[in-house]
């Protein structure tokens, strides 16, 4: 089993995002609301303040999509990710990674 | 990046002379002009004035990093001077600013002007080295203090 992790910068892309999740047979994902680091440094430490124009377009808010999958998903949500969000030839939209999972509780697959 | 490195005694000043803000920015980039006189002043006192227009650099402990970045600088620069009195410079922790730090940086070095924020104000969070710098009166002893405390916590 996998723990795949989204970064999502264009949140909105979410919709289709999960929606495609879905068709793919995705069973659940977790949804958190995030914050990058350029945004917070640049807006809530007062000495980094003078970064704001740096990281202008960096977006405000993102999202991290947490799911627990069998392995041989991966490639599929991949798939999705670059059909949906154009990640990642287009840089600054989504990143993801996928992590081992030792053990699961509460999960049913 | 060490602080120690872009410290250098024309460029430290006890006691500062001036008593506003404004008047201690350009005191500083003074003592910076004096040994870099390529530097256009206006240019840079410009910067350093609308960076503190953006947010306080006075960023609470006694301490103020007035800095800014500016087009086709060669490198960082750094200037110290201490305020035996205080200045009120409204401090995000409303105390008068003793401790004031200008830099200079070159506006392309994004990563580089993180990296030397980051190293100087989390320097000055440590109160032992904050009282040393309050009880320097001349340059040797600032650069000592800070070449101790980097070599010390910054292997």
């Amino acid at each position: 089993m996998k723990l795949v992790i989204i970064f999502l910068n264009q949140i909105e892309y979410l919709d289709d995002l999960l929606a495609a999740f879905l068709e793919i047979g995705v069973p659940g994902a977790t949804v958190l609301d995030s914050v990058g680091m350029w945004h917070v440094i640049s807006h809530d430490i007062p000495i980094f303040a003078g970064l704001r124009d740096a990281f202008a377009g960096s977006s405000p808010t993102n999202k991290t999509i947490l799911i627990v999958t069998q392995e041989d998903r991966i490639d599929q949500i991949d798939e999705v990710l670059q059909d949906i969000t154009g990640y990642p030839d287009e840089t600054g939209i989504a990143k993801m990674v996928s992590l081992p999972v030792d053990k699961l509780f509460g999960f049913k697959f | 990046m060490r602080i120690t490195d872009y410290l250098n005694k024309e460029c430290i000043k006890i006691p500062l002379s001036k008593t506003t803000k404004k008047e201690i920015i350009e005191e500083l980039l003074e003592l910076i002009l004096s040994v870099n006189p390529e530097i256009d002043k206006e240019k840079a006192f410009h910067c350093l004035i609308e960076r503190e227009k953006v947010e306080t650099t006075a960023i609470g402990d006694y301490v103020a990093i007035p800095h800014a970045r500016i087009k086709n600088l060669a490198k960082i620069y750094l200037a110290f001077g201490l305020s035996e009195n205080g200045i009120d410079c409204h401090s995000i922790d409303g105390e008068c600013v003793k401790l004031f730090f200008l830099i200079l940086f070159p506006e392309e070095e994004i990563n580089a002007q993180l990296k030397f924020l980051a190293r100087i104000s989390r320097l000055l969070k440590d109160k032992n080295l904050r009282t040393k710098l309050f009880k320097c009166k001349d340059h040797e002893k600032v650069i000592d203090a800070f070449k101790q405390y980097e070599e010390h916590h910054f292997q």
